[in-house]
Formats: C-alpha cells, structure tokens, sequence
C-alpha cells in the first residue's frame, strides 16, 4: 500500500476511489430528504440514519413522524445534507432542468446543480446513490471470481498435471461413490422419504471407506500412486469459457436466470474468473519450481500448508494487478449491462441504469454526461492502482524505467 | 504438424459439441411457442381437444422424443420412453418408490438416434434453424440477412485498428519514454477506461444529428432517401457515412490494447542484437523499421486477433444497439428482449463456432509463421 501511495498514477487512483467510497458509505448524509441532525418536540434525532432502523423497530419514532416524509415534517431545527433531495424525491416543477438553466426561483441551496430527469429527480443526488451499488456489485463480483479462479488456479499451478498423486484406490472409490451419489441426488432422492434417504446416504459413504481400505490393504495395484492432470483439467475449462463470446454468454445466462442484483453479480463473477485463474495458475508454475518449495516438500511440511503459507503469498502480487483490473472490468459489465435494461431491475438505482435514462433522452445532455464521467473516473482509478502495482512488480520493466530516467 | 493441427481440430470440434449442447439445453428450458399456443386456444373449443391438438404438436415436433442419445435411470424403471411428461413424471414416481433395491442402482438408457437432441442438431446442419417468436420468420433468413452486416463492420474496424496500432505502436515504440510517447500512453490509458457504451452515447450527443455539432446520422445503414437505382458509389459512401460512428466506438475502445502490445514488442526488437546486425550492415532506419521489425511486431497482434473477434461480437451487441444497426448483436438484443429464444440460441451458437473457428486459424497461422512455437508444440 505504502508503495501504492509512492506511485502518482497509484495516489491518484487511490484518492478517487477512497474519494467514491467515502460518497457511497455516507450518500445519505450527503444528498437525501430527511435531516443528518434535527430537533423535534424538544428531542434530537438523527432521522437520516435512524429512518432505517424504526422499521427494525430499534429505534422508536413519534407516529407523526413514521407516517410522514423527511420534508413535511415541522422539524424545529434541522441540519439537511449537502443535496437536500433523495434519489426518488421528484420536483415535477423542473423535469429536464439543465445545470446551466437559471433555476433562480429554487435559491442555492434547493438548486439543482447537476439538473433533472424526465420525473424532476436530482441527478447529483442520483450519482451519489448510484455509486453505492455499482460499488458494492463491483467489489463483490471481483470477490466472488477472485475465489472461484485462485482456488482452480492455485489447484492448477500448485500441483501442476505431475505432482498431485493419489492413490488408485483412493480415487476410483472416490469417482465411483461420488457419481452415485450425484446421480442418486437427481433421479432417486425425488422419490423416497427423507429418513430412507439419509440411511442410504450413511451406509453408501461406509461402505465407501470400507471398499477403500479392504482395497488399498490388499490389491498391491490399488495401492499404487497415479497422476490426476489437474492443470490440463482447469485449463480445458478456461479454454471452453474463453470460445464463447462473453457478451453472448452473458446473454444466455441473463435468459436463464431470474433478474436481480445477485444474478448480476454472479453472472459478472462467471465471466472474470478465468483471468485470475490463469494468472494465479502461471505465478505458482514458477513459484513451486523455486528451491524453498522444494526445501520444504523436503521437510515433510504438508502440501496444503506449504501451498497458503509459502507459495500463495509469492505468487499473489501478478494476481492483486489482475484483481485491480477486475474492479474495472466488474463495475463497467455492471453499468453496460444495466445500460441496455438487461442488468439491475428498474428500480434499482445505479450509475448503468441512469446511463440508460440519459440514451433515452439524448437531448438532455447533463443526463449522460455527469453520470459517465462519474463512472469514467472509478474505471480510470482502477486501472491507475492496477498499472502502479504492476510497475511496482515487474522488476525488468522498472529498470527499464531507471535506465531511461538516467539515460 | 500433422499431429498437433489433427489435435487441435480435435479440440475444436469438442468445444463445437459442448456448445451445441449448451445451446440444446438452453432451447429445452424455455417455454413453449407462444404464437402457437394462442392459435391453438382460438381453434380448440374445449379443453379435451386443446390437450389432443398438444399431443399431435408434441408428436410433430419431435417433442415426445427422448432427449439425447443416452438417459439416466433406475433398474426399477420400465425400458420404453413414455411421451407424455406429465404421465411419465407420474410413471417413474411409482417405478422408483415401488421398486426397492432396484431403485438404487444406476441404469444407462440407450434411445439410438431417433431423440431431440439428433433432430435438432441434424436440422441445424441442414440450415433449419427454428422460427423466430416475434414475427414467425426462418431463423436462419434473419441470420443470413445480418451476418454480413457484423463481420463487415467487424472486419472493417479491425483492418483499421490493425494499421492505426501499427503506426502508433511502431512511433512510440522506437521512442520509449519520449514527450509523445508518454502523452500517447496515458492518453491512451484513458481511453481504454471509457466504456464504449459511453463513448457511443457521447459521439451521438456531440457529433449525431440533431446533437452540438449534428455531422453523422444517429442510426441505421442508410438513409430514409437512399435508392437502390443510386450509382454504386453514392450508395457505398451513403453506407460509409452512416458508419462512421460506430467504426469510431468499435476502434478506439479497441486501440489501446493493440497499440500497447506492437509498442512493446517494436521497443524489445529495436534493443536487440538483430536490429544491431541490421544497422551495422548499413540499412536505413525506415528499411529496419517497416521491413524487418514491424513484421516481427505483428506477430503478438496476430495471437490477440482471435480473441479480438470474439470481443468484436460481444462489443457489437452494444454498439448495433445503441446505432440501430441491423446485425447479429442487435439481434440477440432483441431477442432476450423479446423472450426469442430461437433467435438467441443460434446467435449464440453461430457466434460461438466462428469464436472457435477464428481462435484455431490464428492459433494454426501462428505455429505456421512462428517456427519456435511449432516446434515447440510438435516436443509436446
């Protein structure tokens, strides 16, 4: 992080996103229609936050102040946010206000700085609430395809197609009994009673163990180590995932699976796993022909503990580029997705879907441009913070830096 | 060579098969025809008839067929595939709660070639490839009709990626680090951080008719006036003019990546011994550069191209849709738009093949240029 910070193009990058997280944590201090502080009937509240937790019901609230919204209420002294409109609240006075009309009835401080939509909607307050949501999908799809790739990818890099041996026995029990056990989850389990299922379950996984060991104590041939290929494995499925084009794919799932933020983010998740995969997979390839690796297979240290302890943390600097990269890519799919109405639900409320608004009123300019630039600077500053990183790492590249600084 | 190109196409077609299944098995969750459902509710008078006139449909389309080649079943279940589904979900309950010790122990069903799957993909072969929902058209008239127009476009944006990544590659590569070649890559850094959905808005806002500068019709192939008596030219510049937006979107969201990899490798190569060998037999600059440098600096561009179509496809369903350009993108659009699925399954099929079709040509025209990788590749 520190040599993040030393970067330019790294503090900028981090700047803008610490700036854009910040919004998203306290968007509703800063543009919404209830008050951060306010007094009402000689009490104090803190209706912006607290709006949240009455219907929790750990809060409590007057009734005249649950039924009413933020704006009505006879506040006795109230200290509103930065943009004293929420993202629904609608001022149909000023549909399509442009930023540069006079709006000089409204004053300062009710001005619409960064205009209105067809329904009078504030955009700057929009933004605010938008980045919310494309933030977290952002974040949380790179989450998710960060797992699904670094545990295929360190599968695949660690043990490679050579060293991952297993006993013969060990692995034809293990396909067997897991076959009949997938195949007896879809076309018997349907059919009988839960007590009779979970018996044949329990006795099916004895008789598993048992077949093992009566096989491995006795067939010499069983006994016997083979290779699993598990590198070829994983990389036959990147390679399938990577002959299908991904907008296409998208599409595809998207038909498949019901509409929501969680499919967005698990359909985004999909489609970006195999970067990290191949790229976790490459780093440990040359990490575990190191001597250490060797130094501690030779030590008897077990491969799981050699594989999290000593060679992930070595192999982890090619993937967090990758990953920075990820943030990029998963908050752009997001927005594009949500742009062509195929993304979020309509009433969800994030930087696409008001792209999505603005291309259906071209003329409204402030509709497309604010929001892009928005979403523009999150990209750019992901892309910073991952081409810093990737300067900090590559070794030949930077000499190369040094030599023409000098020469 | 032999042996690896023979892998290769072996590899190929098995991504070819798994992709057609993908796509069988996206067409069998989908629900029914609609159109059909709602003739069949005007003719059929009463309920017992609409399920009679069902079955003949399902019996005509092949839909009481098995599914696939092979099934997966109990030893209880009885060996003939029972039509209706309603019947043999009913059938296989009884089977299997009644059937005891035979209901643990897996069966394989070998149904031969009269199943879904075979008909489908039989049909598919001999170009029929369903019904559209939305206006009861071949599918495959549709895609013929708006193939041509992607690969076009396609080919045309990336003709000119190609030679604007070559030129700025091969200027900012001979000079790293200089003033030009600092502004260049962050500039564009910039640009491969704008989304092309954006970028497309934003041309239409500034240079679309009826935006700031109004230069560029804002969507279509052609004009409202265009006439097919036109003269050839007036017709292919009427053409041209439309799509000079969205060749615009399609090349500077694809600029970036390209000119960043000639750049690297024209830098690499102007530092090596054979740049050096060339210098010293006295060849000017501009003979080393386009003769013997830049032919070597393609070659990672040419491994890049084939994922490049691929993400061309991908970028069309933004770009046709937002320029209303009638081509595949577009079309897959507005078919999960529509609920179309006829139309999406084979876009995703077509595009999907010539994905794996273009990635083994270059990947074949690599190992055919290269000869470090094929021999490399024949060691394997």
């Amino acid at each position: 992080m520190k040599t993040l910070w030393a970067h330019p193009l790294g503090r900028l990058g981090l700047i803008v996103l610490l700036f854009w997280t910040s919004v998203a944590l306290l968007a509703d201090l800063i543009a919404g229609s209830w008050p951060v502080v306010a007094r009402y009937a000689g009490r104090y509240y803190l209706p912006a936050l607290e709006r949240y937790l009455v219907p929790l019901g750990w809060v409590r609230w007057p009734e005249e102040l649950t039924m009413a919204d933020g704006e009505s209420i006879a506040w006795e002294w109230a200290l509103w946010p930065l943009v004293p409109y929420g993202p629904e609240s609608m001022d149909f006075a000023h549909a399509f206000a442009s930023p540069l009309s006079a709006q000089a009835e409204l004053g300062l401080r009710r001005r619409h700085w960064l205009g209105t939509d067809q329904l009078g909607r504030d955009v700057l307050a929009a933004i605010v609430h938008g980045s919310r949501l494309s933030l977290a999908i952002g974040f949380l799809a790179t989450i998710l395809a960060a797992v699904l790739g670094g545990v295929l990818g360190s599968v695949a890099g660690y043990w490679g197609d050579d060293r991952l041996r297993v006993r013969k026995g060990d692995l034809l029990v293990g396909l067997l009994w897991g076959a009949w056990l997938l195949w007896a989850f879809v076309v018997v389990r349907p059919h009988v009673s839960g007590w009779i299922w979970i018996c044949a379950v329990f006795c099916w996984a004895l008789s598993g163990i048992g077949v093992r060991f009566l096989l491995v104590r006795h067939l010499p041939w069983a006994a016997g180590p083979i290779r699993v290929p598990v590198d070829s494995l994983v990389l036959r499925l990147v390679e399938l995932e990577l002959s299908i084009p991904r907008l296409l794919l998208i599409l595809a799932l998207l038909a498949l699976l019901p509409a929501g933020v969680g499919t967005v983010i698990v359909v985004v998740a999909i489609v970006s796993w195999t970067a990290v995969a191949r790229y976790l997979r490459a780093e440990l390839l040359r990490v575990r022909a190191l001597p250490y690796i060797e130094a501690a297979r030779s030590l008897g240290i077990p491969e799981f503990r050699i594989l999290w302890r000593h060679a992930l943390p070595n192999a982890l600097g090619p993937v967090l580029v990758v990953l920075a990269f990820g943030v990029a890519n998963a908050v752009l799919l997001e927005s594009a997705l949500s742009f062509l109405g195929l993304g979020v639900p309509a009433d969800v409320l994030t930087w696409g879907r008001l792209l999505a608004e603005g291309r259906m009123a071209l003329f409204a300019w402030w509709l497309t441009l604010l929001p892009g630039l928005s979403l523009f600077s999150l990209l750019l500053a992901c892309i910073f913070i991952g081409e810093a990183w990737r300067d900090q790492l590559d070794p030949r590249l930077r000499e190369q830096l040094i030599s023409a600084e000098v020469g | 060579m032999g042996r690896y190109l023979l892998r290769r196409i072996a590899g190929g077609l098995m991504l070819v098969f798994l992709l057609s299944c993908f796509g069988f098995a996206l067409r069998s969750c989908m629900p029914g025809d609609p159109a059909l459902q709602r003739i069949l509710e005007e003719y059929a008078p009463s309920p017992i008839e609409l399920d009679r006139e069902l079955a003949l449909y399902r019996a005509r389309m092949g839909l009481d067929l098995p599914p696939f080649y092979v099934g997966l079943g109990t030893w209880a279940d009885p060996p003939r595939w029972e039509s209706d589904p309603a019947r043999r979900a009913e059938m296989l309950h009884r089977a299997r709660s009644e059937g005891g010790w035979r209901a643990y122990v897996p069966r394989i069903f070998w149904y031969g070639t009269e199943n879904q799957y075979h008909r489908w993909l039989m049909g598919l072969l001999r170009g029929d490839w369903g019904v559209s929902y939305r206006d009861g058209r071949p599918v495959w008239a549709l895609l013929r009709e708006r193939l041509p127009v992607t690969a076009g476009l396609s080919l045309l944006s990336l003709l000119i990626v190609l030679l604007l990544a070559l030129l700025i590659g091969a200027y900012t590569g001979r000079r790293r680090f200089s003033v030009v070649d600092r502004i260049t890559t962050v500039g564009l850094l910039g640009l491969h951080a704008l989304p092309s959905f954006w970028l497309a808005t934003m041309l239409l806002l500034l240079f679309g008719a009826g935006g700031v500068l109004g230069w560029f019709p804002t969507g279509g192939l052609i004009s409202p006036e265009h006439r097919p008596e036109w003269p050839a030219m007036r017709r292919l510049g009427d053409v041209l003019w439309h799509l000079v937006l969205p060749i615009s979107v399609y090349v500077l969201s694809a600029l970036p990546y390209a000119t960043r990899q000639v750049r690297q490798a024209v830098s690499e190569l102007m530092a090596s011994e054979l740049v050096l060998a060339l210098r010293a037999r006295g060849l000017s600059e501009r003979r080393i550069l386009f003769r013997h440098v830049l032919p070597l600096a393609a070659l990672p561009v040419l491994t890049w191209l084939g994922g490049m179509f691929s993400g061309l496809l991908s970028g069309s369903v933004i770009v046709e849709t937002i320029f209303s350009i009638p081509g595949m993108g577009a079309a897959a659009y507005e078919a999960i738009l529509g609920r179309d699925y006829p139309v999406l399954v084979a876009v995703l099929l077509l595009g999907g093949a010539m994905t794996v079709l273009s990635l083994l040509v270059v990947d074949l025209l690599y190992a055919w240029v290269d000869p470090r990788i094929r021999l490399a590749r024949e060691a394997e």
